[in-house]
């Protein structure tokens, strides 16, 4: 029955291009680990990617509970991880992805660098990976406040303190970053706001910027 | 030749051998990706349903009175409500003054003054009125403003099963 | 209501309607541990929940007094408070308290409102009497 579907779509639309441009590509003999198990530090790039997936659908779902309210953030986490079923572990994803995106990132740029992958051609794809990087530590530090509790707060001050210490403009990234003087309730809406909408945002455009770059210009060769 | 047929008609199950190598690996691969999908979307799935799962929805109706007890006379009815609203939990105290229309039919009325806001009483000088203690306003029967209010006493929602009278929320006056 | 409720561009127009004042005297004499302070005070806020809530619309609640000199002195006081609060508008006063030692004979006071000897609370029917004879005397 999916067969005639997507023969009918495919009559019409011509799709089969279109996923297999994506999908159906050889995988070189010096990447595949069936050939040389060491190709497995070819996969962090991959795993990256999958725990990023599953970072934006849990917090997608865990937005359907929260509020970024200094009153209610910590009731409704509070309510969320506590009272619904499978809560704690949609929280738990989100908690523990977010550590384990940063590494599996840590280790792909690792594995970038040691063998060389930046080299030209690839320095641009070098680049929007930093800045992919970037990205993600700011998912980092704007997500940590969101729960409200003893530990967002104190982090997030030591945070905005350190950019404070900035040369010149310290003072102005800080009271843009607290929406104010202090961590209060601006400061909660606004760090909701990047860590939701514009981090992600900017986090998908760089994301297909890094996939279309390798797609056009391949994986690098073997050492 | 023919009984050679037959032979291998009769081995059928031994076809399930000729599964090709691709596709025994593509039902492997999407049997292990379709379980890791579902394993990542399945909870947050359950956490995004949990409502429609929830048992005892809907509006929060209490249990006050039979309505066998309701007479034509207005009584006083006092009801606890308990809301729990995801993280808003409360529970308040309420009043209710439950009595019978002409025709048979079971209302309730708020004692709160709609003028500022005091407890009003049924009948407290014989005139079969509520009255307001504190600036006289008055009101029938219907809950209908007299004077010094200027607009009738709120309703209860009203609803009765098994001849048990169940209240909910506050409603505008509709008998007025 | 609660002094605190009322915003100042609603006050002349609600004066005419809000004639009645009720003045709490929790009775503490600053011999009580917070145990007991905390117990004072959520005695007098049950008692007082009988007469703000269903008379909330004539009832001006005070800050309450909350602690008790040596009795002549804080009759006195009292009554002067008393004296002052109806020069100032208030047709009734209501004096209030938990406590079943503290009564005195303030003349400036309409209605006294006290648990009896035992500590029970008084029935809101007999709240309820005790205030329409004051309204309607």
């Amino acid at each position: 029955m999916f067969k005639s579907i997507y023969n009918w779509i495919d009559e019409r639309l011509d799709i089969t291009p279109l996923w297999r441009d994506v999908a159906d590509h050889e995988v070189p003999e010096h990447v595949n680990p069936a050939h040389h198990f060491s190709a497995f530090v070819y996969c962090f790039g991959g795993l990256t990617f999958f725990i990023t997936v599953i970072q934006i659908l849990s917090g997608m779902f865990l937005t359907m509970y929260y509020v970024p309210d200094v009153i209610h953030a910590y009731a409704s986490v509070d309510y969320l991880q506590h009272q619904i079923p499978f809560g704690k572990i949609v929280r738990g994803m989100h908690h523990f992805g977010a550590s384990l995106v940063i590494v599996m990132m840590f280790l792909h740029t690792l594995r970038v660098f040691f063998t060389g992958s930046y080299k030209a051609p690839r320095e641009m794809n070098w680049v929007v990976g930093m800045l992919i990087f970037f990205i993600m530590l700011g998912l980092g530090f704007t997500g940590y406040l969101l729960p409200w509790d003893n530990k967002a707060y104190f982090a997030t001050k030591v945070g905005v303190e350190i950019a404070a210490s900035v040369p010149y403009i310290g003072d102005y990234i800080a009271s843009f970053l607290y929406g104010g003087d202090i961590v209060g309730a601006q400061t909660l809406t606004r760090f909701f706001a990047i860590h939701v909408f514009f981090l992600p945002g900017a986090l998908i455009a760089m994301l297909a910027a890094h996939f279309i770059m390798i797609r056009r210009q391949g994986i690098s060769g073997p050492l | 030749m023919s009984n050679h047929e037959h032979q291998d008609s009769k081995h059928q199950p031994a076809q399930r051998n000729e599964m090709s190598r691709r596709q025994f690996l593509s039902y492997t691969l999407g049997g292990t990706t379709a379980f890791m999908v579902g394993g990542a979307v399945l909870p947050m799935v359950r956490f995004a349903v949990d409502p429609l799962l929830a048992k005892g929805g809907g509006a929060t109706l209490v249990k006050v009175i039979e309505e066998s007890k309701v007479t034509e006379e207005p009584q006083e009815v006092k009801f606890k409500v308990s809301q729990v609203d995801g993280w808003y939990k409360s529970e308040t105290e309420k009043v209710a003054w439950i009595s019978k229309d002409a025709s048979g039919k079971v209302f309730a009325l708020s004692p709160v003054c709609k003028h500022l806001g005091c407890t009003v009483f049924w009948n407290t000088h014989g005139r079969n009125e509520y009255d307001c203690p504190c600036h006289d306003a008055r009101y029938s029967k219907d809950g209908k403003n007299i004077t010094v209010a200027n607009s009738p006493l709120d309703e209860y929602e009203v609803d009765i099963q098994d001849g048990v009278v169940y209240l909910g929320g506050i409603i505008p006056n509709t008998r007025a | 209501m609660k002094f605190s409720e009322i915003e100042a561009e609603q006050w002349e127009e609600l004066r005419p309607y809000l004639d009645t004042c009720l003045l709490p005297v929790t009775g503490m004499t600053g011999a009580e541990s917070p145990l007991e302070a905390t117990q004072c005070l959520e005695d007098l806020r049950d008692i007082m929940d009988l007469i703000e809530v269903p008379y909330r619309g004539r009832v001006v609640t005070y800050p309450a007094l909350h602690y008790m000199s040596e009795p002549e002195h804080f009759q006195q006081a009292l009554s002067s408070y008393c004296s002052r609060l109806k020069q100032q508008g208030f047709k009734y006063i209501i004096l209030i308290t938990a406590k079943t030692n503290v009564r005195f004979q303030i003349s400036e006071a309409d209605l006294w409102i006290t648990p009896d000897e035992d500590g029970n609370l008084p029935s809101d029917a007999d709240i309820n009497s005790k205030i329409r004879e004051l309204w309607h005397s």
